[in-house]
């Protein structure tokens, strides 16, 4: 189905009430738990997943998506009226919003982030509707071999490319890939370090994984470190936005949203380094007059780039999860694990077998922006008064989430103790600096990649250079042996030639 | 390294630790893959390849992280770790005792009554000094949660102690 059809096609479907109302709902509890420092869009999504159980896919996943773009949205809030970013992809909204709350102009900062967010979001949906059908005809061509090749590529990047050091990236994702093995073997139906603990045949559950690590690692980190004392919440004052802030603003948005897009497209995932690009690109672009703004009163500029280039690459993200069945951050890997729980298969043909899903979430995707901007702008007293929660009563809350929705799994307490026993990994993982994210990819895609991996030599007649002898195979792991050694070749000649 | 000597040298067990634990990791995945059963079913690469693949990449990943502790660690690079403030014994403490006082109630007591002890011992860890305000808010949220998931979500959560205090009260049968 061509991008147009498709669109007008979902539109009609996504402008049903119902799903209208998903969409609203979505979007609120994504900016809520946005706004929340402690918890997130991954942790949302994994809470709400039994709902699958009860409501049709289509209405599930424009919640999910709800969620998944509001969050970007409510993150920029907390960030600039607390100065602590929720996420990675805010650390530098930060830099600039802060600076800006801090000179008394909160307003125009959340304004220009939101209004960024939407021409962001607007961008990266475009990208979607109309990148995705292409990349899921080049998908069509691949095989099992080259599919195995693309998740090597994927588990690369995500643990070793991204963040501070390849080897602690690449022990999460091994962790994730341990936790995914557990369980019954699909192909031979042989348990798999089980332990002889019948709880594990079943494996173990996704939202329990997630919710260790996001909640009860995250709560256990910060106790561990608590200072009493009270967090300051700027005030926000009028939103309007000057003429010269809207000036300032214009060029950045696009910037960052051409910016941000590609890097969530691409399987690196990762929203740092586009945001980080987009601020150094608008400070370096800055008027005289403005430039000096940067680093002292806050730049408008700062805010604007970088918020932008978050969402367009969180919409990126979208990209390879729908058209390839990749998932390049948390948040996406749990959406998967939720089509895997309807039994659909996400791949490319996800795009011509559930033609009706696919574009309905899309064209929800542009109904989520233009109710986001609504939600945000005039109701942004609201979620200024959500980060005025007291945090000891915030993370007690939370806890509770956390307990009700790894109990609900099955009513059994060695899900708890697992639940806490992972939860102390992660509270360590933070302290050392393992990121958290491959771990839920690793758990996800691994046994993608193991079921592809046996599929391929199932065709090859048990010969392992399958991989190696089909072209686009081998230039996929070429591919990915330069993102894993790239960098590090780099830098022995960068330090080779300076030294 | 030529940095070594500002480093206190303190810095260098927790990361030999965090290597070794991987290390263990590697090894309890290894022993693991070795007890998988043989399959009876044909097929091109049994159960046990991608468990030892994982086990041995573990095993590696651990021995490079022992390999970097020794050289000095990572951990005293970190910006976290830098500025980190001194251990909360209280709140690490206290919040311990609300997860396993959870992990002792839920079962005979039911959800609200376990989760309510977790939120009044979590929020005093981090400083809320209101017992009784902390109790009200925490047996309101809790009950508003179990009805939520039961009742929305659809999740299977049996009634315990207060949830079938209440559903008895409202003329519900009690699952």
């Amino acid at each position: 189905m061509d991008p147009i059809a498709g669109l007008s096609l979902g539109f009609s479907n996504a402008l049903s009430f119902s799903n209208l109302g998903w969409a609203l709902l979505g979007c609120f509890l994504g900016t809520a738990v946005g706004v929340l420092p402690g918890i997130g869009p991954a942790l949302t999504i994994a809470l709400l997943l039994p709902i699958t159980f009860k409501v049709s896919a289509t209405g599930a996943f424009i919640l999910f998506c709800g969620v998944f773009y509001g969050a970007m949205y409510g993150g920029s809030t907390t960030s600039i009226l607390l100065n602590t970013p929720g996420e990675s992809g805010s650390i530098i909204t930060a830099l600039e919003g802060a600076r800006m709350a801090r000179s008394g102009r909160a307003g125009p900062a959340l304004a220009t982030a939101a209004v960024g967010s939407f021409v962001a979001g607007t961008i990266g949906t475009l990208g979607i509707s109309f990148l995705g059908p292409v990349v899921v005809e080049l998908a069509l061509q691949l095989g099992p071999a080259e599919y195995f090749s693309l998740m090597v590529l994927c588990f690369v990047t995500v643990s070793a490319v991204l963040g501070g050091s390849a080897l602690r990236g690449l022990v999460s994702l091994f962790f994730g890939l341990l936790l995914g093995l557990v369980g019954i073997d699909l192909q031979t139906g042989q348990p798999r370090l089980t332990f002889g603990i019948p709880e594990l045949l079943d494996g173990v559950n996704v939202v329990l994984v997630a919710v260790a690590l996001f909640a009860v690692g995250e709560t256990l980190h910060l106790a561990w470190r608590h200072i009493e004392g009270k967090q300051e919440v700027r005030p926000v004052g009028s939103i309007m936005m000057s003429r010269s802030d809207v000036r300032r603003s214009i060029g950045p948005w696009f910037r960052g949203a051409l910016l941000g897009f590609p890097f969530g497209v691409m399987p690196a995932g990762g929203t740092e380094m586009p945001t980080m690009l987009s601020y150094y690109t608008e400070r370096k672009l800055a008027k005289p007059e403005h430039a000096k703004e940067f680093g002292t009163t806050g730049a408008i500029e700062g805010v604007a780039g970088p918020e932008a280039a978050n969402n367009a690459a969180a919409a990126g993200v979208l990209v390879p999860m729908l058209t390839l069945g990749l998932p390049t951050s948390a948040t996406a890997a749990i959406m998967l694990s939720a089509f895997q729980s309807y039994g659909i298969n996400p791949g490319p043909m996800l795009f011509t077998q559930q033609a009706d899903l696919v574009w309905t979430l899309i064209a929800s995707l542009y109904i989520a922006n233009v109710l986001l901007v609504v939600l945000n702008l005039p109701l942004v007293g609201l979620w200024a008064r959500i980060l005025k929660i007291p945090q000891p009563q915030l993370y007690a809350g939370i806890l509770v989430f956390a307990t009700i929705g790894t109990y609900g799994i099955s009513n059994s307490i060695t899900d708890l103790v697992l639940l806490y026993g992972i939860g102390v990994i992660a509270m360590f993982m933070r302290r050392f600096d393992f990121p958290t994210a491959p771990v839920v990819i690793g758990m996800i895609l691994g046994p993608m990649a193991e079921q592809a991996m046996r599929q391929a030599l199932t065709i090859s007649q048990g010969d392992w250079t399958t991989f190696v002898t089909r072209p686009v195979s081998l230039a996929i792991l070429l591919l990915a042996v330069l993102a894993l050694l790239g960098p590090r070749l780099y830098g022995a000649w960068a330090r080779r030639a300076t030294g | 390294m030529s940095d070594a000597a500002s480093r206190p040298d303190s810095s260098l067990w927790p990361d030999l630790l965090a290597g070794l634990f991987v290390l263990f990791l590697g090894g309890l995945a290894l022993w693991q893959a070795m007890v998988i059963p043989v399959s009876p079913i044909y097929a091109q690469v049994g159960p046990k390849a991608v468990p030892y693949a994982v086990a041995g990449g573990l095993l590696l990943l651990g021995a490079g992280l022992v390999y970097a502790a020794l050289r000095g660690g990572w951990s005293w690079e970190l910006e976290g770790v830098q500025q980190a403030p001194p251990t909360n014994w209280r709140a690490l403490t206290l919040m311990s005792a609300g997860l396993l006082a959870n992990l002792a109630l839920i079962g005979p007591l039911g959800f609200s009554f376990a989760a309510t002890a977790q939120f009044v011992l979590v929020a005093a860890a981090f400083g809320s000094r209101r017992f009784l305000r902390d109790l009200v808010v925490a047996l309101v949220l809790t009950l508003a949660v179990w009805f939520g998931f039961v009742e929305v979500l659809g999740v299977n959560i049996g009634a315990g102690v207060l949830e079938g205090l209440i559903l008895r009260a409202l003329g519900q049968e009690v699952p």
